[in-house]
């Protein structure tokens, strides 16, 4: 269908630019965001290490977070450890999420690991405390940064 | 080729055709064949195999190599098969230029992963593959054969059906009927195909959209023609037909106000289109009459209708336009159906045995006919519309 050259070139740099975008975007909300540690709970021995990934709860110290079943936009305020359906006023670190079945998602809920670390992270991360370090830009948006384990990254926790 | 080889050999022969024909067909016959769909198939098999190879490898997650060098590479890659498609473009190498398209869109899909694992995304595996779907659309337009638009198909709809079945507007807009979201695909492909035809009738994205769109409805049909036992778990009603209604309005404007169409062709996709919204208020009505054994078979004999008579419009369709394989398919599918129909009317062991052994002797009675009438039946399908 596509005769010309010039946009095919154009047809094939649209899905590689696209793919830099979101790369240069997820670099900048790691290093441009400001970093937090919170704890994890609530492993689910069947869906732990699901496709090499580790499924959690964060748990933010939040009383009476997602208290509706309605799905609805949320945001929880890191400052007073509050949650609201609206933006938070004067709160100077909130995450941006939603509630989904009674649960808060900010997209921060997985890390994924080496398919030869898996069982053994598995073992580590059961029983211990375990807390992710996540940066949080401006407008509310959370990113993974890393996996802690009794306060050390899991790397250094397997050893 | 060989074969092609030996038949000239004895047109030339018999004073058929001069030895100049001859070099003139074997030389054109032998460009082919270097594009030939076998060789399609075959590169675009590899390409696919590399493919998931390169996702698996991804997938396996390796810790011991920086980020930065992984994107880095993965960038690279993808930057030098986009410079393989335009080469094998120039250079007019079409098997080799589907392959390396097929290996591009793959590509993408495996950095779509990497970044998801590199920066931990909470995304489902629908939303993954909705946003692959949508930055590689404009690529999949540049293919030639029909398979990397139709792998895009497959996904685009897996992608989207879960993605809406789970959204808060698919009670809204469907009721909660996934059926009625299947039928509301057969209207979206539709439009994508009719739209593409206009500018390229024979292109691969037009032909992938228009089959998309015939398998979605061929699905549609058998799960309501299959759904007789119990029409309320179909969850159709007349409600949850209404985005599908808009969809098919809209398709039948654009036959209308175009002129790809003979008079006779959009005669023929309105009455499919007609039939195919008859099948979303079907189970409603037939469920509440569906009582007792007559009112089953009853029932069995609407839904078979409903099969027959969609397909076997679907089918002079395509021959209409050309599409000979497509046209027997269907009609063989037609075939089938009656059968089942046949098979649906019986009842006890000893009918039921008896039943077996003469529908054996139909399906092969029906293939040496099918074999022997396939032509003139294909035919008098394309003579029929005119």
């Amino acid at each position: 269908m596509i005769k010309s050259r010039k946009i095919l070139l154009v047809t094939l740099m649209i899905p590689i630019l696209a793919l830099l975008g979101l790369t240069t975007s997820k670099i900048s909300n790691l290093f441009m965001g400001r970093e937090v540690e919170l704890p994890i709970v609530g492993f689910d021995p069947r869906d732990l290490l699901s496709g090499h990934y580790l499924v959690y709860r964060v748990d933010y110290g939040v009383a009476n977070l997602c208290a509706t079943p309605e799905e609805a936009p949320g945001f929880v305020c890191l400052d007073n450890r509050t949650f609201t359906q609206d933006k938070p006023d004067g709160c100077s670190l909130f995450i941006k999420g939603s509630c989904n079945h009674l649960r808060f998602e900010a997209g921060i809920e997985r890390f994924y690991i080496p398919e030869e670390k898996a069982a053994m992270l598995d073992q580590i991360v059961r029983g211990k405390q375990a807390s992710i370090v996540i940066s949080i830009t401006g407008a509310g948006h959370a990113q993974v940064k890393n996996l802690l384990v009794n306060g050390k990254p899991w790397e250094e926790a397997e050893k | 080729m060989v074969k092609l080889e030996t038949k000239i050999q004895t047109w030339v022969s018999q004073g058929l055709i001069s030895e100049q024909q001859a070099d003139k067909i074997l030389a054109h016959e032998g460009s082919r064949s270097s594009s030939s769909w076998f060789m399609v198939g075959l590169l675009s098999l590899g390409a696919f195999t590399i493919g998931l190879g390169v996702i698996s490898l991804i997938a396996a997650n390796w810790r011991e190599i920086p980020d930065a060098i992984k994107l880095g590479a993965d960038f690279l890659v993808l930057s030098m098969i986009a410079y393989g498609v335009l080469w094998a473009f120039d250079a007019k190498k079409k098997a080799v230029f589907e392959g390396a398209l097929l290996l591009f869109i793959i590509g993408c899909m495996a950095t779509i992963g990497l970044l998801a694992q590199i920066f931990h995304s909470n995304g489902t595996i629908e939303q993954a593959l909705l946003f692959w779907s949508l930055i590689t659309f404009p690529a999949v337009l540049a293919a030639n054969a029909i398979l990397v638009p139709m792998i895009w198909s497959v996904i685009f709809a897996s992608a989207t059906f879960p993605l809406i079945e789970r959204s808060p507007l698919f009670e809204k807009m469907f009721h909660g009927s996934a059926l009625s979201l299947l039928c509301a695909l057969v209207f979206v492909f539709a439009i994508m195909a009719l739209n593409f035809r206009r500018f390229s009738p024979e292109a691969a994205s037009t032909r992938a959209f228009s089959l998309s769109s015939v398998i979605c409805g061929v699905v549609f049909v058998a799960i309501i023609d299959g759904g007789t036992s119990n029409f309320g778990r179909l969850k159709l009603s007349l409600e949850s037909g209404l985005v599908p209604f808009i969809l098919a309005q809209t398709f039948l404007l654009q036959v209308y106000s175009g002129s790809i169409y003979r008079r006779s062709q959009k005669f023929l996709l309105t009455a499919l289109t007609l039939v195919i919204l008859l099948g979303i208020g079907m189970p409603e009505t037939l469920n509440s009459m569906h009582r007792g054994k007559v009112a089953y078979l009853y029932a069995n004999v609407i839904t078979a209708s409903l099969s027959i008579v969609s397909l076997g419009l679907a089918g002079v369709f395509c021959a209409s336009i050309g599409r000979r394989p497509m046209f027997q398919a269907i009609f063989f599918l037609v075939g089938l159906r009656f059968l089942a129909l046949y098979f649906q009317a019986l009842g006890g062991l000893a009918l039921t045995g008896l039943g077996l052994i003469v529908s054996g002797l139909v399906v092969v009675g029906f293939g040496f006919l099918w074999n022997k009438y396939r032509l003139p039946v294909t035919n008098w399908a394309e003579g029929m519309v005119k």
